[in-house]
């Protein structure tokens, strides 16, 4: 297991290596004239080239690609071709921002979905029926159509939660909580279906299957068969949809980003990729690789715990 | 079996119980902690859709809305009033020589820049020297031969050629004004972070999340306390706009860039909506030499392609009430414009057909145009225009891009022959020396019209707003739309939407509106 484990961990490793690889190769090859993006149509001929050699542009993509990848690796992201800003300045701001709103709709996915998924296998036909209901809405209704809907209900007609915008925790615990809730529900809703009807058809298999049929016999009650057995051999497959979720979530948050004014990762990399800013996408998708990895580790160390028979193997 | 169904049952209630619990606490919490409106009365926040393509002056884009990044925090050496008529800046009086060879500023004493550094001639030099070399509108210095301090508070420029622009370059449009201080430019790179002007405020770097939010506050150091109104002004980048009009609506910001498209809903919802003239929206015509498309060379074609615009029809759908059809360059109020002139291309299918057929194109003729990204109506001007052309024979193809950049390297790839185009209204010569004569900025194919570039002689031998100067301005003017250079269909308009709170938005076509000016309302 442990060996098993070693090479998931080294296999990650390669993963950091190879998708900046690819970015940066899929960023250059578009036929797009940096310093005139940045500059613009007015920049003279001389201004251009200035910019170009200040950023080593005139440099052929080989060597830019080396040098990018030496300082990456003793930890120099470069800086910015718009604002000459180090990229580790624009995303460290921006990285906590992210994290709280796709670790909050981690929670709430994980948490509302596995709980419906429960009570929708287990509260017999009309309770099944609602959570199927919920759960066919929730994947019919993109995440941007229901932001806006959340805004007009619950900042604009009942102002319970801002329109917009984020305030960080160290400034009021109490206002980031409150920045995030509308944010999270938009991005984690289409999570809540899927995990809860992943749930669902995983419990209504273990509570059918023999196993359930002798602990009943035995005397277990009804709770501990459930939530202590039929849960656990039901949530292996949905730990592993998880993984997939999270993954899926990190993209919905540059819409989310967008609709909420939150300055995370998201609508930083669409901004940057509009301007063709590379250092600073580059930069991004490290850190969403990083992020990728120790969330597909942490699943890994989690289905291993749950599994006895993965744990054997 | 029943007891078993309870069992199932209870504990199904109680989890509800528990997540209902969580989410009225969650609510409370919110309530408590006043999660409404963000704004004290001493902040202004501003919804801006674009972020700064660069906080340094030299590098930075202007425009509405991206001067107001600059407008903030460096003062310009003239500023112009609502009215447009010229003022004092950090320059207290300026004149060109008798034979306008030469311009002479004298600069305003006992002003220090936000970082401490006192003004002097010096650093005025030396900042319009490195703007005339790295500047994204070095174009205002192109004939500046020299830059001397002649005075430790007066700079003298010598000038090729006459030039009456530099009063434009130097005002809070045209960056080349904006005058940074001397530490600022000692390590030119912290002007992508830091401001390091002598403006009623400087960005708080701390408070500041790069393309996301900008925060200034006063600057300790300026030299007119009066006009600074406010404590803390924050301009928010909004990507989307209908969450500019949902944190208009919370009370989060005060005043917001607007569309025509969104302006409806704001005044339903109570804000004031203001508006002037920003610039002229139609088709550039760079193939005037007809290399790639030869049909454009012919002057009836082009007028041809100017008959056939419904200038009505497309400007009502596209921007109502907000964009008024035009054939030429400059709005009502700016010297140049001549009312006459509109009358110049009425919609006329069939004298478009009977000019083409005149021209040896009785069948029309293909052409591609880059569909310019960004500006108000941009997506759906081409579109229109393509499907007029379409009635007289002319086949428009029309290319669109996501990002600027993409689209300038598109055009300086040479291939493409036409431009959708949204010119910023200033002053008349502008549109002729950026737009048909060579070199100009527009005119990235480079053809050469003799009679445009003599005229543009012309317009710079005086003051741009002397009777002559305007004479001049409107020879080019007539010049430019007879001839058909371009297709102009609409003026269209800047949209501010604002809350009672804040006063003073009022603006003209130029200068640009300017938020250091908008006041409390109280």
């Amino acid at each position: 297991m442990i060996k098993n484990f070693v090479w998931r961990v080294l296999g990650s490793l390669v993963l950091l290596v190879v998708v900046p690889t690819v970015t940066f190769f899929l960023q250059a090859i578009a036929p797009v004239n940096i310093a005139r993006s940045v500059l613009g149509l007015n920049a003279s001929e001389e201004t251009v080239a200035a910019f170009n050699k200040r950023l080593g542009l005139d440099q052929p993509l080989v060597v830019r690609y080396v040098d990018w990848l030496t300082h990456a690796i003793h930890g120099d992201l470069g800086v910015s071709y718009t604002n000459l800003q180090p990229v580790q300045n624009i995303i460290g701001p921006r990285l906590s921002v992210s994290l709280s709103l796709i670790v909050g709709a981690l929670l709430v996915f994980t948490l509302v979905g596995v709980l419906l998924g429960v009570l929708s296998a287990t509260g017999g036909k009309v309770v099944g029926s609602i959570v199927d209901a919920v759960s066919t809405v929730g994947l019919a209704v993109p995440s941007f159509v229901l932001a806006v809907l959340l805004i007009a209900a619950f900042a604009l007609q009942f102002p319970i939660f801002p329109a917009t915008g984020y305030v960080a925790p160290t400034v009021n615990t109490g206002r980031w909580a409150s920045s995030l809730v509308l944010p999270v529900i938009a991005l984690a809703f289409a999570g809540v279906t899927a995990v809860a009807k992943q749930t669902r058809d995983q419990m209504m298999t273990s509570i059918a299957s023999p196993y359930a049929r002798t602990l009943r016999a035995n005397g277990a009650s009804e709770f501990s068969l459930i939530y202590k057995h039929a849960l656990r051999n039901a949530s292996g497959p949905v730990v592993t949809v998880l993984g997939i979720i999270f993954v899926g979530a990190l993209s919905g948050s540059v819409v989310v980003e967008g609709i909420f004014v939150l300055p995370g990762l998201g609508s930083q990399a669409l901004q940057s990729a509009l301007q063709h800013d590379l250092p600073v996408i580059q930069g991004i998708a490290l850190y969403f690789t990083i992020i990728v990895v120790i969330v597909n580790v942490l699943i890994d160390v989690a289905t291993t715990i749950l599994n006895p028979k993965v744990r054997r193997s | 079996m029943f007891a078993t169904a309870r069992t199932r049952g209870s504990r199904a209630i109680r989890a509800i119980a528990l997540v209902t619990a969580t989410a009225t606490a969650l609510v409370l919490a919110a309530c408590t902690s006043g999660g409404g409106t963000d704004a004290t009365s001493d902040t202004l926040t501003v919804a801006i859709t674009t972020p700064p393509q660069s906080l340094d002056p030299t590098s930075a884009a202007n425009g509405v809305p991206l001067i107001w990044y600059m407008n903030l925090a460096y003062e310009p050496l003239i500023k112009r009033g609502v009215d447009g008529a010229a003022a004092p800046g950090l320059a207290t009086e300026w004149a060109y020589s008798d034979d306008r060879l030469s311009f002479t500023m004298k600069l305003r004493e006992g002003v220090k820049f936000s970082d401490g550094d006192p003004l002097t001639a010096d650093a005025v030099v030396a900042w319009l020297k490195h703007y005339k070399e790295s500047g994204s509108f070095a174009a205002w210095l192109a004939n500046v031969t020299d830059i001397t301090a002649s005075g430790p508070l007066e700079v003298t420029l010598k000038l090729s050629t006459p030039d009456p622009m530099l009063p434009y370059g130097f005002d809070q449009g045209g960056n080349a004004g904006a005058i940074v201080s001397p530490t600022g430019l000692k390590d030119p790179t912290v002007l992508g972070t830091e401001t390091h002007g002598a403006g009623p405020y400087m960005l708080d770097p701390a408070a500041t999340v790069a393309n996301s939010t900008y925060t200034y506050v006063k600057n300790p150091n300026y030299w007119n306390p009066e006009v600074q109104y406010w404590n803390t002004i924050v301009l928010q980048v909004f990507t989307d706009s209908n969450s500019v009009l949902s944190a208009l609506r919370s009370g989060q910001v005060q005043v917001a860039q607007g569309s025509a498209t969104t302006a409806g809903a704001a005044a339903d919802a109570g804000f004031d909506v203001t508006t002037a003239p920003s610039g002229m929206v139609g088709i550039y015509l760079a193939d005037i030499d007809g290399k790639i498309v030869p049909a454009l060379k012919d002057v009836r074609v082009r007028q041809a392609l100017n008959y056939a615009i419904d200038r009505e029809a497309i400007t009502k759908s596209i921007y109502g009430e907000y964009g008024i059809p035009t054939t030429q360059f400059v709005p009502e109020g700016i010297g140049g414009y001549l009312p006459a002139l509109e009358d110049t291309y009425p919609y006329d299918p069939e004298k478009a057909k009977a000019l083409l057929a005149e021209a040896g194109y009785p069948d029309g003729f293909s052409f591609t145009v880059a569909g310019q990204p960004g500006f108000d109506g941009s997506d759906l001007l081409p579109q229109a225009m393509a499907a007029q052309f379409e009635k007289i024979g002319v086949h428009m193809e029309v290319k669109s891009y996501t990002a600027f950049g993409d689209y300038v390297s598109e055009l300086l790839g040479g291939t493409i022959p036409a431009t959708t185009l949204q010119f910023n209204y200033s002053v008349q010569l502008t549109d002729t020396q950026q737009l048909v004569t060579n070199p100009a900025v527009y005119n990235y194919l480079g053809y050469t019209d003799a009679k445009a570039n003599e005229l543009v002689a012309a317009q710079r031998a005086q003051d741009v707003d002397t009777p002559e100067g305007i004479a001049a301005a409107e020879a080019s003017e007539t010049y430019m739309v007879e001839n058909a250079f371009l297709v102009p269909v609409a003026s269209i308009q800047t949209v501010l939407f604002s809350a009672k709170s804040v006063s003073n938005i009022d603006f003209t076509a130029y200068p640009w509106p300017d938020p250091s000016r908008w006041t409390p309302a109280n």
